[in-house]
């Protein structure tokens, strides 16, 4: 394996690291060719293309093992920054990125116009996520966060003829150009005030200079820009509808990969030129996660549409992460960094199994769902694996990083966080057991909406989600020294 | 290899067999069965005068916040009598299961998954681990009562009982926060010899200890379903199918009362002291409140529900008590009431499945076609109302004698005395349903098919014959868990 990654990228040796040998040059790399591809080929046919994207992704997540760690360097004149952190969240985007170009070739058959987009969009927008996690300057942060959420516009409205997807993909431009305008009017003002765009420089201008309340406002805009894109209440209000009407696929990198992005997009500025006004910081971050918790974990118990329900559930997970966030120490953000983990593998699960079992665009009601556990009990096992993961039901992976949350913000005695997150996982189950419910115990409707079969690399996406669900849980103390190692380059 | 680890691999290999298509209904029996012959044996050759026996330990993981956690199994006087309880009600529910019932692999893939939570509970020695175990049992049994349960409300109360139990979880697990967050980083551990060892030489501070008792109790109270918080369980047990009826009200709602007995008391005592007014206050409301509502139960299901809330009202006065003789006898009334409890839950499911009636008014006289059934109900009923000669009363007077030992004024003689009434009170209940249900003239329903069948009288058996045992010569449990309770306290 690590043959293939040293001839792609020769770096394991002590050699430093050329700006030609970045991850991301290669992934827009291969979105390039496969414009081309698509363009040369002689037959309209997407299925070549999605087998090309889909390999790629595998041979970028094998090559990503090779990568060099607990090595620390700026390119660009510091506007990308190489280190542990980058490397956990790439990998996070590309196995997000490889699950998506699956599920979207589950949906190839549903009828898209100009498909072939459908695979190569999900490498820009993984490059751009990849550049966010590397960010160094808010140049570099604000142009990968505008790429991100270009490829997003289109993918979310990527069915046409769908008024759904065309309602969600309206929504999401509106609600993305508004954030877009709250996070450049901060930078504008941090800039105007620190005098500079570099994180570095600019963390230590605002150092000396925290108590004026332009910077003040300045770092509460760019956190409200942060919170749209992480779907954090008060401005979680688009990420139910757009991922309600965009195809599946493009809601489960909606969920997994652009919340990642958002994460990593602040754990960089709270790091680097937000550490100065971390006390102004934590109180937003505090009411964010609260009204998150409440938010998502409330609004979810009264929808009846399973996509829906991710989306409230993506809102109350953001909440998590954000709780951990706050807690603001070193253990905080391995639980994150865990947590993280936990939620994409579940999450991801959970989206391929609605995409997998839904042979319709937009909407996904739980009715839907009614008797799959008797016309497809191993399916139905594993939407449960991945809900019951969500809810945090132990030894599942996503009990462990409610746990390490938990542990790491009583820490720092927030109690009464503790307790508002653990009562509001209780209300969580009820949403997540729903969809048991009617995988379980409802007789199948007519059988017209559960999908006719999946094939055998569908069936092993699935399982391989599944086991890693289980697998992460079951091993906490090592994935967790894992990440240590990776973080601080140990 | 211990012993313990194969109790509760035996069930999940079983599962495991289930998912490959063995026979569904064989298989679970046999895995149960020979967990049952490894607990016997086990507590034929323990020998160990209180001592921790067939111990294992193997570390699962270390977190720099919160400590090392290990996969540690051990066993002594306590927890014993509960994994041959586990056992006993285990074979005796998977006998009484049906053999054919609409989709029975994965039906019995539950039942064998909430019995190895059990087994797992009770043999752990590790706080975290005793959880995690506990826990296995929840969503099997939100399906089991959803799926396969009686009555239209069966989903409602599915989601009902499965929110309570985790809400209950999450309480005791911000108890755990609190134990562990109140140790010095360096020997955060949640392993329960270590922290026994630790804590009884260095007990916590007296603040921490109140407000860690406080959710230890309340958490473990909810899975008890200590008052108020009692009222998921009758409802939860009338809607489930008998097989899980029987574990979950006589196995895994002692996993409270052994938790408390296990780390609350013990390791909080200055905090069990503080919040003694508060436990007898809700456990009056056990036995009266409880007793009174299961005089008014018009059902006989609902009936066996709610006494068996009330009767851990008497659980729950050992542990305030907290003497070693009141101690003892709750490690011997949980065995006893588990039999005791789930053998009528037995009968009720023979009784409902010959008529197809749960209702006192329309039953009547099935002793008369049903002899056996009608001899083995009433000793399981003179059980549970503490009949001298069977193991309730045997473990009922140790606990009496035990608060008398401990008795101060207040709260402490108002719960003597409502336990004393509360005696009175299930005598007038329990005799009023047998009376209802085996004598009599023949009520509306109509019995249907003829006397037990072998398998069912093996299922009646075996909590009859354990509760003569226990009644005759309690000190098969008592004397090894006195040993281990005075080694495990520091008194």
């Amino acid at each position: 394996m690590n043959t293939v990654a040293t001839t792609l990228f020769l770096q394991k040796s002590q050699e430093p690291m050329q700006w030609w040998n970045l991850p991301e040059v290669w992934w827009i790399f291969v979105g390039i060719l496969l414009l081309l591809l698509e363009m040369l080929r002689p037959r309209r046919n997407s299925a070549s293309i999605a087998k090309a994207s889909i390999f790629a992704f595998a041979v970028m997540l094998i090559a990503s093992l090779g990568w060099p760690t607990g090595l620390e360097t700026t390119f660009f004149g510091g506007a990308y920054q190489w280190d542990g952190l980058a490397i956990f969240f790439k990998r996070i985007f590309l196995i997000a990125g490889l699950a998506t170009t699956w599920m979207m070739r589950k949906c190839e058959a549903q009828g898209i116009q100009g498909r072939d987009e459908f695979y190569i969009l999900p490498w820009f927008a993984v490059a751009a996520m990849g550049f966010v996690s590397s960010v160094g300057d808010f140049v570099t942060g604000f142009v990968s966060i505008e790429l991100l959420t270009v490829c997003s516009y289109i993918m979310v409205a990527f069915y046409r003829s769908d008024r759904f997807s065309l309602e969600a993909g309206a929504k999401y431009l509106v609600i993305g150009a508004l954030s877009t305008a709250f996070l450049v009017f901060g930078i504008t003002i941090l800039f105007g005030t620190g005098g500079s765009l570099r994180f570095d420089q600019l963390a230590n201008s605002l150092a000396s200079g925290h108590q004026d309340p332009a910077v003040t406002m300045g770092v509460v805009l760019v956190l409200v820009g942060v919170g749209f894109k992480l779907a954090a209440a008060p401005f979680h209000w688009w990420a139910p509808d757009v991922y309600h009407g965009a195809p599946t696929p493009v809601s489960a990198f909606l969920a997994v990969a652009s919340k990642a992005a958002a994460v990593v997009f602040l754990l960089r500025l709270l790091i680097g030129p937000f550490a100065p006004l971390w006390t102004q910081c934590q109180q937003v971050l505090l009411a964010l996660a609260g009204a998150s918790l409440l938010v998502g974990n409330l609004g979810a118990l009264s929808q009846r549409d399973v996509k829906r329900v991710m989306g409230y559930s993506s809102v109350s997970h953001a909440g998590f992460i954000l709780l951990g966030i706050s807690a603001g120490s070193q253990p905080a953000m391995l639980s994150v960094c865990y947590y993280l983990l936990a939620y994409t593998l579940a999450t991801l699960l959970v989206f391929g199994v609605i995409c997998g079992m839904i042979d319709k665009t937009g909407g996904s009601l739980m009715r839907q769902f009614n008797g799959l556990a008797q016309s497809r009990p191993g399916v139905a096992w594993l939407m449960t694996i991945g809900m019951l993961s969500l809810a945090g039901i132990p030894p599942l992976s996503g009990f462990f990083g409610k746990w390490f949350i938990f542990a790491s913000v009583w820490q720092e005695g927030m109690y009464v966080m503790v307790f508002l997150a653990g009562f509001t996982a209780v209300a969580s189950l009820f949403y997540y057991l729903a969809i048991v419910r009617h995988m379980f115990f409802e007789k199948p409707a007519d059988g017209r909406a559960i999908s006719s079969g999946l094939s055998f690399g569908y069936q092993l996406l699935l399982v391989v989600l599944a086991v890693a669900t289980v697998a992460v849980g079951l091993v906490p103390g090592a994935v967790q020294r894992a990440i240590y190692a990776l973080i601080f380059n140990l | 290899m211990t012993p313990l680890l194969m109790l509760v691999l035996i069930p999940l290999l079983g599962v495991v067999a289930i998912a490959l298509r063995a026979p569904a209904r064989s298989v679970a029996l046999a895995a149960s069965a020979l967990c049952l012959g490894v607990v016997s044996w086990m507590a034929c050759s323990y020998n160990a005068a209180g001592e921790f026996r067939w111990e294992w330990v193997q570390p699962w993981f270390q977190i720099p916040l919160l400590g090392s956690t290990a996969l540690r199994f051990g066993v002594d006087g306590v927890n014993l009598p509960l994994l041959v309880l586990t056992g006993m009600v285990s074979v005796s529910a998977l006998l009484v299961a049906p053999a054919k019932i609409e989709r029975e692999s994965e039906y019995y893939g539950c039942l064998l998954f909430v019995i190895a939570g059990a087994y797992g509970a009770f043999a752990s020695m590790d706080l975290m681990c005793m959880y995690i175990f506990h826990e296995f049992a929840l969503i099997p049994t939100f399906l089991l009562i959803g799926f396969w349960g009686n009555g239209y409300r069966r989903i409602s109360i599915s989601f009902q009982m499965a929110l309570y139990l985790l809400a209950g979880s999450i309480v005791l697990l911000l108890g755990m926060l609190g134990l562990l967050f109140s140790l010095p980083p360096e020997i955060r551990t949640t392993d329960l010899r270590v922290l026994q060892e630790v804590l009884s030489s260095y007990p916590l501070h007296p603040d921490s200890q109140g407000m860690i008792y406080f959710f230890l109790l309340i958490g473990f109270g909810i899975l008890v379903g200590l008052f108020p918080f009692h009222t998921w369980a009758p409802k939860s047990y009338s809607a489930a199918p008998t097989p899980a009826a029987m574990l979950h009200a006589g196995v895994l709602k002692k996993f409270g009362i052994y938790g408390l007995l296990r780390v609350a008391e013990p390791f909080c005592p200055v905090g069990a002291e503080e919040w003694n007014s508060l436990l007898l206050m809700l456990l009056i409301g056990n036995i009266l409140f409880v007793g009174w509502a299961a005089l008014s139960q018009k059902n006989f299901n609902d009936l066996l529900g709610y006494s068996s809330v009330m009767h851990m009202g008497y659980l729950f006065l050992g542990l305030a008590s907290g003497t070693p003789a009141a101690l003892t006898g709750v490690v011997l009334l949980s065995v006893a009431h588990g039999l005791s409890v789930s053998g009528l839950y037995a009968v009720q499911g023979m009784v409902a499945s010959r008529t197809g009636e749960v209702e006192m008014a329309s039953l009547g006289g099935v002793a008369k076609k049903i002899p056996v059934l009608g001899f083995l109900a009433v000793i399981l009923a003179m059980a549970s109302v503490g009949l001298p000669g069977l193991g309730n009363f045997a473990g009922e007077i140790l606990i009496f004698f035990g608060s008398w030992q401990g008795l101060s004024a207040g709260w402490q003689t108002g719960a003597m005395l409502a336990a004393l009434v509360g005696v009175v009170v299930s005598s007038v209940y329990m005799l009023r349903a047998v009376r209802a249900v085996f004598y009599g003239t023949e009520g509306k329903a109509r019995i249907e098919g003829v006397g037990l069948s072998l398998t069912e009288r093996v299922a009646l058996l075996i909590p009859v014959v354990g509760l003569l045992v226990l009644g005759f010569v309690p000190t098969l449990v008592t004397d090894d868990a006195a040993a281990s309770l005075s080694r495990w306290f520091v008194w």
